[in-house]
């Protein structure tokens, strides 16, 4: 290399202030000159090097060489050719730069020139790039979480299936159980009539006695198998939705259960009027206003009824000022056939409570007791409901 | 099936998916991806001998100077989308393995398809995934890393300047996770030419493609249990 000769090839100067980069080459690829701009890049000087040397070895030195040997020596020569290229180094593969490699004349320079990139459009296709990205992440995302739902859906209505095929199982059973249990029963109560008819007077009193505790027994024991039919029913039927004046219902199961005179029902004002059915919540109604009357055990029972609306979700309460609930039969009241007042001689097949229960559950309601001995009991249970058209009597 | 059967539905199919992308047609290589689906490819085969041998192609064609970069990136786009289809079409959510990977470029660059087929082909496999892209901050990746304490962790760079970044994801991983090692996944053109370097950086291993690499990771993941 002679540095004279090359110092004597420069650029024009006027091409200097080009704003892409510009090199003036040599036809082996020697670079004689340049504007600077790739310099600023590569950050080192490109004057006196061989221009293949600047670029990814990988992606662009063998393409450069073809384009100057097409410059230089083919069909090139003339129409000069465009090229993208990657810089050695740290430039993205991504964004090549474009270069157009034209021959100068009958000289045996080359001119290398950067087509000058629009810095903003640079951004754009960064920034969409990136957003085409999101996207697919997100794309999976939803497809995943559509396949999970998909797959819980499908469980979901398995198990409703389930549950279906297990509640009518249940039903057959109930039916079958006291159809069957109610049929010796009953001739067995036949009998017990027919010995007391038949002996008639000469049935001697204890004998009676023992006669009439056994029919005792059977009624008792006909209404359990009628309580296990119930409870077994509860909540099972599909009613059709029907408004109900929640107070002129409340009425009329007082009326049906004729408490004493002595005893006190208040119902407050604040009472809605909802689309609900009508049997089920006449069902919990009637067992709980039964059981405070009941089981209060007094004559002066109070009884009162109120009722909180939150949302679609009415909270009703039952409570009385009877003895109470303690602690430890809390829990128990709900099961079937735990009659806590059986002991104290009230009458009853300890089964109303978990009708009670069922049926309130099965609306998606959810019912418990607030109760301290001695100082009567509440019963409280949601009820989900759509309030009526003007629901609330002002 | 048998491998002869299966070699020129392959070619026919990566011949008609290359044609349509070089044409920038995005519609007829959907039509060439459904009709390799039809014929009975796998996704994987789809995957492997149809999208990723069309991009080299591609790639190879940038070097050639027939195409530009823009219609590089055309293809690129089109891949992206072909792969959402499939991914959309194959995916049935299955309880999954437990088995986890993140999965994130180690350099500036986005060339996330090689990642992309990684996870969309674990997932099909049972593995939950999570792709984070390129530009990770080392200390995202590493928190990332340290919360959901993954299976593995692929990692992919595109050229070599940025290993030095690599090399430090991987110490910072490395450290922070004591005991509770991730397997550490690296590819990238780096690594087809020298994969050695994957341990010489720290990483378990290196594999030439996302089939290759799926296969190694069930392995090891078994392994471990």
């Amino acid at each position: 290399m002679e540095p004279r000769a090359q110092t004597e090839i420069r650029l024009p100067d006027g091409l200097r202030a080009f704003p892409g980069a510009l090199l003036l080459l040599s036809c082996e690829g020697q670079v004689l000159d340049s504007n600077g701009r790739l310099e600023a890049a590569l950050e080192r000087s490109l004057v006196g090097t061989n221009f293949a040397d600047a670029l990814d070895v990988d992606s662009s030195r063998d393409k450069w060489l073809r384009a100057l040997t097409a410059v230089t020596s083919g069909a090139g020569r003339d129409a000069g050719t465009a090229c993208e290229l990657v810089l050695a180094g740290h430039e993205s593969l991504n964004e090549p730069r474009e270069f157009s490699v034209l021959a100068e004349g009958d000289s045996d320079t080359i001119y290398v020139v950067e087509h000058p990139r629009d810095p903003r459009l640079d951004r754009m296709r960064e920034q969409v790039t990136g957003v085409n990205s999101e996207l697919a992440n997100t794309q999976r995302d939803l497809l995943r979480e559509r396949g999970r739902l998909k797959h819980a859906l499908e469980e979901l209505q398995q198990r409703g299936a389930e549950l279906e095929r297990s509640n009518r199982a249940l039903d057959e059973f109930a039916r079958v159980v006291s159809h069957d249990l109610k049929a010796p029963l009953r001739g067995i109560a036949n009998a017990a009539a027919w010995v007391t008819k038949d002996l008639g007077d000469s049935l001697p009193e204890e004998a009676r006695s023992h006669l009439d505790l056994m029919r005792e027994q059977i009624k008792s024991m006909q209404a359990m198998i009628a309580g296990v039919l119930r409870y077994a029913r509860a909540g099972r039927r599909h009613a059709e939705d029907e408004t109900i004046d929640v107070r002129a219902l409340l009425e009329e199961i007082v009326t049906l259960l004729q408490p004493g005179k002595d005893a006190t029902i208040t119902i407050d004002t604040e009472m809605p009027t909802l689309r609900t059915a009508r049997a089920p919540l006449q069902q919990v109604f009637q067992n709980l206003l039964d059981n405070a009357i009941k089981h209060a055990r007094r004559d002066d029972v109070r009884v009162r009824v109120r009722c909180r609306a939150d949302g679609e979700l009415y909270e009703f309460s039952v409570s009385d000022n009877g003895a109470g609930i303690p602690q430890r039969d809390q829990e128990r009241i709900w099961g079937l056939f735990n009659n806590l007042a059986a002991a104290h001689g009230v009458e009853g097949t300890g089964i109303g409570l978990a009708v009670v229960r069922r049926v309130v559950e099965s609306q998606g309601g959810r019912i418990w007791v607030e109760s301290a001995e001695g100082s009567g009991a509440t019963f409280k249970f949601q009820w989900p409901a759509q309030a009526a058209e003007e629901s609330r009597k002002s | 099936m048998t491998s002869t059967v299966e070699a020129p539905t392959a070619t026919s199919a990566f011949e008609s998916y290359l044609s349509a992308v070089r044409a920038g047609d995005r519609r007829r290589a959907f039509a060439a991806v459904d009709e390799a689906r039809e014929s009975g490819m796998t996704v994987a085969r789809i995957y492997l001998e149809v999208l990723q041998p069309t991009l080299r192609e591609i790639g190879r064609l940038w070097q050639q100077n027939e195409i530009s970069v823009a219609d590089e990136h055309l293809a690129t786009a089109i891949t992206q989308a072909a792969m959402a289809r499939l991914y959309e079409q194959v995916f049935v959510w299955q309880p999954g393995t437990g088995h986890t990977l993140i999965a994130a470029c180690a350099d500036v660059e986005r060339h996330e398809i090689g990642l992309r087929m990684l996870c969309d082909l674990l997932e099909l496999e049972g593995w939950e995934t999570t792709y984070l892209g390129a530009m990770v901050p080392v200390e995202s990746l590493v928190a990332m890393v340290l919360k959901r304490r993954p299976t593995a962790v692929a990692l992919s760079i595109a050229m070599a300047p940025h290993l030095p970044r690599l090399r430090t994801m991987i110490q910072a991983i490395r450290e922070t996770m004591g005991d509770a090692q991730p397997l550490i996944v690296v590819g990238g053109r780096p690594f087809l030419d020298d994969p050695e370097l994957a341990t010489r950086l720290g990483a378990d291993f290196t594999a030439p493609d996302a089939s290759a690499a799926v296969e190694m990771l069930r392995v090891r993941a078994e392994g471990r249990g």
